[in-house]
């Protein structure tokens, strides 16, 4: 499996002087092309900090971040902008779409950002909004969306680039158990079917199972890893409570 | 320590509240100006002869003063949107309304004296640069004019009112508002426009009755000037239609404009297009009517102004034709409705002239009456006009007073030459008007508006005539020309000396006279009204824009807390910096410009129709100077915008980008 993600010993420190955070210490590990990786752990541990260090929404303090050949740390902001565009999809706890676009009009606007053609941003469109199932809900605003839907919407934006990798921050944070179900699906069925590689940070043992692997976060490093391998889900999920029950965090459980 | 919390928060705020303060020291200093001309003892001198038109201004700026409150109260409201988060927080940490309203009046407080102080630094400086600009407009000498009292306080007293309503207006807000639409602010929803198509076709029409009011309008002035037709209720419908017009039409543009965009799907698809339309779509679209009250405030700075301008213009070359010598001294020799015993003898006015000015050159001329109307029977005034009769002057007296103004001489055979001041007299068939006088004809040779006046009493028209024809005449007027040695001499002291006061034999009042028409004295006086003028249309033209200016650029910088999540998104999309910035230019920028590219370009129509009535009166110079003051005024009022516009642009820009980067 080629690689598409490769973190080399990054560390984040916040504060100068006495007062320094050491945010993330040391990290490293690669993710495959396709691959769903889940990171997890408690709060501070630093979860958010990784992620915001890989989309190059945050700068490392030293370490090294390569993203299809690319080392993030060397890279100018303004090329990092298009290599956000380029590589990247988001996915926010809060959805972030724009409240002043219709849901067409948010999923498009990346691709609008490229400058892609018409015809292929329609085409991509209906790529994509099929398979998220809002092909119904591409006229609405997004108030005039359910939460499950918008967060689909806000997949169907993340994917319609077709982005070396996914970044999912708390996806499910703001949605019920029923919505959060349907959108992990939607996560599983992205992973599967149209082959994108997600890198998601959840502190949900239930989103967490369905993952191919879960890296735990403690203190700013890599605690331990899981492997779903042949195991159930179910299976899997009871492995990871008790490694966060290990990790001596907490985890929301059924 | 609210006190304490007031001075803090305004120093940290001050990049929020930098339009906020520069809009009240501008009011503030153009305030002071204003009110240091209308009560500079220098203009109130000079335009004694004209009190009513510095009451009328005491007044207006009074006006002015009540709606740059009205504007400025709107404006803080903006302030508090801007920092409804922050008293949100302040209340649910346990303050109390009454503290939170104490907190902001503080901080009003300290903004308006501190823009007290600066605007009136800054009066200071432009007081003297308006009445730098009176005393040029004058055509007078300037020398440091000192301040007076009562502009202060009558500046001070309208500052104080801004403050007070703007106080109002905010504990109003603070009172009604809930904990909730602070901290997470009033929620906002995208509310598609309805009917976009039926506003584009309002914006159609406006934009119909724009020009066609335009077009009817200029051609109002030009058959005016031709058939002196008088301002009729035609007239006033169509100034009345344009005024809506304005409206109309910039609201339907701000409620379609957008709409309609969007609909062009490959145009919105390009780059960050879709975004800016919708932000735009959503603030034009809910700001319309102000938008259209903005777009007609500036239009009518403009027109007001050009027009303030033209009238300068006009007045200071009419004078020319009014009064074409240096001083002109006319006797009736027949009217004696007063008894003018006390006036001199032109041996005594030479004299007292003489103290003033040396005469190089004078010559005398005289005014015919035939006693009868055969020559007004002609014109409107044929019926109901009975105390009118025909003048007439010699063709020699004629040419020598002609011939040194520059006009070529007249020559007349057996014809007569009527020169009227009004173009309406040219509609009158006078080829079948024979003169018949001492038993000859004289036919009709011609008729011309271009000459100068030649003497101080009103008439319509008089007939030029063969020096035979007078012979049997009546002289009805004696009358000299004076050339001075130069204009260097005191023409209110001369005309005082000039004048005497005439009895009414009949037992009425008696009236102050004099025999003689001064340039001097009829160009400071002309001058110093229209100088007042000139500068209460600058005022109050400045003031609309200010205020224009400012409610835009609040408007913009009081939704940035929500704009800034939105560019948070563009960002995380992979907007660059560029990008974002692009973004952020084309959505204040359109804002900002959509009011006032119709006012700018009215310059153009205005300059114009200028044109074509300065041509219409045969004012020349006039008409070379009037796209000149159009081209002037569209540019200073240009380069205000783009101060202010950089002004929000920059700070915007601060908060929504730099920020996030």
């Amino acid at each position: 499996m080629e690689k598409i993600v490769q973190l080399t010993n990054v560390t984040k420190y916040y504060g100068r002087g006495n007062m320094v955070t050491k945010a993330l210490d040391g990290i490293s590990f690669a993710v495959g092309e396709g691959e769903f990786t889940a990171i997890m752990g408690a709060s501070g541990s630093g979860k958010s900090t990784l992620l915001n260090v890989i989309a190059t929404i945050d700068r490392v303090s030293s370490g090294d971040i390569c993203i299809r050949g690319k080392h993030l740390p060397q890279m100018k902001e303004k090329d990092l902008a298009v290599f956000r565009r380029e590589e990247l999809g988001f996915i926010f706890q809060d959805y972030n779409l724009l409240d002043t676009l219709t849901i067409e009009e948010n999923i498009v606007l990346p691709l609008n950002l490229k400058r892609q053609s018409f015809v292929k941003t329609k085409k991509e469109l209906e790529r994509v909004a099929q398979a998220l199932g809002v092909v119904d809900q591409l006229a609405k605003f997004p108030w005039e969306l359910s939460g499950g839907q918008r967060q689909r919407a806000a997949c169907a934006r993340a994917l319609i680039t077709n982005p070396a990798l996914v970044l999912a921050d708390e996806p499910t944070g703001a949605l019920d158990s029923k919505n959060s179900k349907l959108l992990m699906q939607s996560f599983a069925m992205m992973n599967e079917k149209l082959h994108s590689t997600i890198l998601m940070v959840t502190h949900d043992a239930i989103v967490g199972s369905y993952a191919e692997r879960v890296l735990f976060l403690k203190d700013g490093k890599i605690f331990s890893e899981l492997n779903r391998g042949e195991r159930t889900r179910q299976e899997y999920y009871r492995a990871i409570v008790s490694n966060t029950i290990a990790l001596g965090g907490e985890s929301d459980v059924f | 320590m609210f006190f304490k919390l007031a001075v803090r928060n305004v120093k940290r705020q001050f990049g929020n509240y930098l339009i906020y303060f520069m809009t009240v020291a501008l009011t503030v200093a153009l305030l002071f100006a204003i009110n240091g001309v209308i009560y500079s003892e220098k203009m109130q001198f000079y335009t004694s002869a004209d009190e009513t038109i510095r009451d009328m201004m005491v007044w207006f700026v009074a006006m002015i003063g009540v709606v740059v409150a009205f504007v400025l109260s709107y404006a803080t409201s903006f302030m508090l949107k801007l920092r409804k988060r922050e008293f949100g927080i302040y209340l649910t940490l346990g303050m109390s309304r009454r503290d939170i309203r104490s907190i902001f009046i503080y901080e009003t407080l300290f903004i308006c004296l501190a823009a007290l102080g600066i605007g009136l630094l800054c009066g200071i400086f432009l007081h003297q640069g308006l009445m730098a600009l009176a005393m040029n407009l004058m055509k007078m000498e300037f020398t440091i004019a000192p301040y007076s009292k009562k502009g202060l306080c009558a500046t001070i007293s309208i500052v104080a009112g801004i403050f007070l309503m703007a106080s109002v207006v905010s504990l109003r807000y603070l009172k009604r508002v809930s904990i909730y639409d602070l901290v997470y602010g009033e929620r906002r929803v995208e509310k598609s426009v309805k009917h976009p198509l039926l506003w584009f076709l309002c914006t159609l029409v406006a934009l119909a009755a724009l020009v066609g009011s335009l077009v009817f309008l200029n051609q109002f002035i030009c058959e005016s000037l031709q058939k002196e037709k008088n301002m009729d209720t035609a007239f006033l419908l169509a100034f009345g239609i344009f005024a809506i017009s304005v409206m109309v039409f910039h609201m339907g543009l701000a409620k379609s404009i957008m709409s309609i965009l969007l609909q062009n799907k490959r145009l919105k698809a390009r780059g960050s297009n879709t975004f800016v339309f919708r932000q735009l779509s959503d603030t034009l679209s809910s700001n319309a009517v102000m938008l259209g009250m903005l777009a007609f405030l500036m239009t009518f700075a403009v027109i007001g102004t050009n027009v303030s301008f033209l009238q300068k213009a006009s007045r200071e070359e009419s004078l020319i034709q009014v009064c074409p010598y240096d001083i002109m001294y006319c006797k009736d020799l027949i009217t004696q409705e007063y008894a003018y015993e006390n006036s001199f003898s032109m041996e005594k006015g030479e004299r007292i002239i003489e103290e003033y000015c040396p005469i190089v050159n004078q010559f005398s001329y005289a005014m015919y009456t035939t006693g009868r109307r055969d020559f007004y029977q002609y014109t409107q005034w044929g019926k109901g006009f009975d105390g009118l009769t025909d003048s007439f002057m010699a063709l020699s007296d004629f040419n020598a007073f002609i011939t040194p103004l520059g006009y070529e001489p007249l020559k007349l055979q057996d014809t007569y030459f009527i020169v009227s001041i009004q173009s309406a007299l040219r509609q009158i068939d006078w080829e079948q008007m024979v003169f018949c006088e001492g038993a000859k004809e004289y036919h009709f040779q011609g008729i011309s508006e271009a000459y100068p006046r030649f003497h101080q009493l009103g008439y319509y028209f008089f007939v030029v005539v063969p020096d035979a024809a007078v012979d049997t005449m009546q002289q009805s007027h004696a009358m000299t020309a004076y050339s001075l040695a130069d204009k260097k001499f005191n023409g209110y002291a001369l005309m005082e000396a000039l004048s005497y006061i005439a009895e009414n034999p009949f037992g009425g009042n008696s009236r102050k006279c004099c025999d003689y028409s001064i340039q001097e004295f009829d160009r400071i006086t002309e001058n110093s009204t229209s100088a007042f003028f000139v500068v209460g249309a600058l005022f109050i033209a400045a003031v609309f824009l200010l205020m224009a200016l400012a409610i835009l650029a609040l408007k913009i910088l009081s939704n940035l807390a929500e704009d800034k999540c939105r560019y948070k998104v563009l960002y995380h999309l992979g907007a660059g910096e560029q990008e974002q910035s692009s973004a952020l230019f084309w959505q204040t920028f359109s804002f900002f410009i959509l009011p006032f590219v119709f006012a700018a370009l009215m310059s153009v129509p205005i300059g114009l129709i200028g044109v074509e009535i300065a041509l219409g009166m045969h004012l020349e110079t006039m008409a070379k100077q009037v796209p000149v003051i159009a081209g002037v005024i569209a540019v200073g009022m240009t380069a205000l915008y783009i101060m202010y516009y950089v002004a929000t642009y920059l700070l915007a820009k601060r908060v929504i980008i730099s920020a996030e980067q």
